[in-house]
């Protein structure tokens, strides 16, 4: 006689893809998936606001659409040339080295730092103190809050 | 269909067929996905507390996800792992354990969906968003989906003799 643990067991076979240590790899690698994530959601967003479309964005580019789908799902290791080409041609700013990186250790008040989708959104809290010459994802040139209700 | 050992004797999930990852791979890979939350979050906009913006709920709900992987990778670091704490009962009003109970883990709006087996036995069936504004899991599409592949799982443990009566009574045969 087996038990209902017994018999369940019996049903399993092992996980050949290795999915916890997939999740550790996601969670060693955070702040690169943060990052590319963060980027992938402004490039998101300004597409909508210039209603343009991957392919559009492709072609500006010079690059494959499935390049450009790499980008929007947060796949890509992005190359600091590429982020700024990227926010050339979007016409937006992805990436800046804060001033207070040259010398000054502790973001001031009239440093402060948001992401391209929120400006209410603080990545550090303002007395935090950051390594010199970090790269964030910083303050777009024009505001593009979404209204909710589209 | 079939089940894949996630964690030890512990943690488990369904790999339906026809699908390329098991469930738990699945949803966890869409839910660092920034396009397909946020095609979601177009599509179902009307869900959204209003003041949200579609980009910042986005960001939140990838931050959710990376919490969801720390707390199952810390429960399983832990050296006394127990995912009872984690998996909640889908239905509120289920007072008294349930034989395959169909349960729940939450953080916010993100739901991962599993069948309970016995205590700290736990098999993933899938996940879903379920947004503030959506109160059942029979109001949406998607959700509707994750409640009938938790069927389909349930069924398919009964069915393997997965069951409760005979088991009960086998285990009742044994200790006697």
């Amino acid at each position: 006689m087996s038990t209902k643990k017994e018999k369940f067991l019996k049903l399993v076979s092992e996980d050949t893809s290795n999915t916890v240590e997939w999740m550790k790899e996601r969670q060693r690698n955070r702040s690169l998936y943060r990052f590319s994530g963060k980027l992938a959601l402004a490039i998101l967003h300004r597409l909508e606001q210039l209603n343009w479309t991957q392919t559009r964005l492709a072609e500006e580019m010079g690059v494959t659409k499935q390049q450009v789908s790499k980008w929007v799902k947060g796949k890509e290791n992005f190359q600091i040339e590429t982020i700024l080409k990227i926010g050339e041609v979007l016409k937006m700013q992805l990436i800046e080295v804060p001033q207070s990186s040259f010398g000054i250790h502790s973001i001031k008040e009239t440093d402060t730092l948001v992401s391209p989708y929120d400006e209410s959104y603080n990545i550090y809290e303002r007395t935090q103190e950051i390594p010199l010459n970090t790269m964030l994802v910083a303050e777009p040139e024009e505001n593009y809050q979404v209204n909710c209700t589209f | 269909m079939k089940i894949v050992r996630i964690f030890a004797n512990h943690l488990f999930s369904f790999h339906f067929k026809d699908e390329i990852e098991n469930s738990l791979k699945r949803v966890l890979r869409q839910w660092e996905d920034p396009e397909y939350i946020y095609k979601f979050l177009k599509e179902n906009a009307a869900d959204i507390k209003p003041g949200k913006s579609i980009a910042e709920l986005t960001n939140e709900i990838m931050e959710d996800s990376r919490f969801i992987i720390d707390s199952i990778l810390k429960i399983i670091d832990s050296d006394e792992a127990n995912l009872d704490h984690f998996f909640k009962p889908l239905d509120n009003n289920e007072y008294r354990i349930h034989e395959l109970s169909r349960r729940k883990g939450r953080q916010s709006v993100l739901r991962l969906y599993a069948i309970r087996i016995e205590s700290n036995i736990y098999v993933i069936t899938g996940g879903a968003i379920k947004l503030p504004l959506q109160h059942l899991m029979e109001d949406r599409t998607h959700t509707q989906k994750e409640l009938i592949r938790l069927n389909t799982a349930k069924d398919y443990l009964k069915n393997n003799g997965i069951f409760d009566e005979d088991s009960f009574f086998e285990f009742l045969n044994e200790i006697s």
